[in-house]
């Protein structure tokens, strides 16, 4: 099954691998079980970074639409076809949208809520 | 050494002109006639990154390069040989090597001109799309498992046989495990070739992935079959000298290399017909979309 992306998408090439995979799941292009090429090899092929392909199977791992299995390498996941459909993004844009609503009409502003957003943010990730 | 001291050696460098300078460099030449001739720069222009006439010149330096052979070889069989006394094989054994080495300088700079034309194909390949395949390649896919395990347990048998001759003498530096170090070693570059194949980057920008996937077959498969080969060779040499059968060094030398050839250069000519090669990934942009009708 052949992929195919393009270098001057304004789309990121990592977003477009992962939107390819997912999209080759939906149509059973590729099944649950079947083999991935290892990060070097789809890098190589696609002449594009290792580190934009290792994202792209990162975020595909972190949705459950492929797994790694050690030395053995890189599968669809047995899920893969259900998962394909929940997006993350969505979901947090959704969960925050009803968040700063409610804090809106508590009569929070919204330079508030921004500092207080990235104070979180910060403290996280320090 | 006459010709009736040792006759065999004769025709076996007979072989060794023949082969290596006439009948492999003929079939490599028919081949790039033929597509010089039925797929021109017109339809094809991704094939040809320079003018038609460079590849000419290329094609003409390879053709003559192996003609100066041929004569070298014959100026070889008839000044050089008869010069060895009877006894001095070892020495002589060098000189099909030597020669060999000669006779494989027009392939290797074919070889380089290939890494160089593929080079000059990907700087002018404008094309923002890249392809790639969903499936992992693995060395099982292009190879059988029992000829990658006839080719381990050669090797082991080799060290086995050449530690047996020499009373487990496994100090560094002594014949057996610098022998064991040298086939090790081959072995080494050859997996590094094939990993380089299965994982590395493509050179041909254009190139169909059936077309990419037959050519890493025909170089798993090759140098596999090398690597037994050499594991042969390996085993009959220490056994030569150790039995001192010297005699036989420069004819078992010289169908070596003739082996080598055969496999290296003859197997791709033979597994890969020109005919199964898809050049239609060469034509324009245009050409293509409108002979698969989306225009």
């Amino acid at each position: 099954m052949q992929i195919v992306i393009d270098i001057d998408d304004a789309v990121p090439m990592f977003n477009q691998l992962i939107n390819r995979i997912k999209e080759a799941v939906m149509k059973n292009e590729i099944a649950p079980g079947d083999p991935l090429p290892s990060i070097r090899q789809l890098a190589n092929d696609l002449e594009i970074n290792n580190k934009t392909v290792a994202k792209a199977y990162r975020l595909l791992e972190r949705d459950s639409v492929i797994q790694t299995k050690g030395y053995r390498g890189t599968f669809i996941h047995k899920d893969a076809k259900a998962n394909c459909s929940v997006d993350l993004n969505a979901w947090v844009n959704e969960k925050l949208e009803q968040t700063i609503g409610s804090f809106r009409a508590k009569g929070v502003t919204d330079s508030e809520i921004r500092i207080a957003f990235n104070h979180l943010m910060n403290r996280k990730s320090s | 050494m006459n010709l009736p001291d040792n006759w065999l050696l004769y025709l076996v460098f007979i072989s060794q002109i023949f082969i290596l300078s006439f009948y492999l460099p003929r079939k490599i030449v028919a081949r790039i006639n033929y597509v010089l001739k039925n797929y021109s720069p017109e339809e094809y222009p991704k094939l040809y990154p320079r003018p038609v006439e460079y590849f000419e010149s290329r094609r003409d330096f390879f053709r003559n390069f192996n003609n100066f052979n041929i004569l070298l070889g014959i100026g070889i069989m008839f000044l050089i040989i008869p010069e060895f006394e009877v006894g001095e094989e070892k020495g002589l054994q060098m000189v099909p090597w030597a020669y060999f080495m000669i006779q494989m300088i027009p392939s290797m700079l074919t070889e380089v001109f290939s890494f160089k034309q593929a080079k000059m194909m990907r700087e002018a390949n404008t094309n923002k799309s890249r392809k790639a395949n969903l499936a992992p390649r693995r060395l099982f896919d292009f190879v059988a498992p029992g000829l990658v395990a006839v080719a381990v347990a050669m090797f082991i048998g080799f060290a086995v046989f050449v530690l047996y001759l020499y009373d487990f003498d496994f100090s560094f530096g002594g014949k057996p495990m610098s022998s064991i170090l040298v086939l090790a070693s081959g072995n080494l570059l050859f997996i590094a070739i094939i990993a380089w194949n299965l994982r590395g980057k493509k050179l041909d920008p254009y190139q169909a992935y059936e077309d990419r996937k037959r050519i890493i077959e025909t170089v798993v498969k090759s140098l596999t079959y090398l690597s037994i080969a050499m594991s042969i060779f390996m085993v009959l040499m220490m056994a030569s000298s150790y039995f001192k059968w010297e005699f036989v060094m420069p004819v078992m030398m010289s169908s070596f290399l003739q082996i080598i050839a055969l496999i290296s250069l003859g197997t791709p000519l033979q597994t890969l017909p020109i005919s199964r090669i898809d050049f239609d990934v060469y034509k324009n942009n245009q050409t293509q979309e409108l002979e698969s009708g989306n225009i």
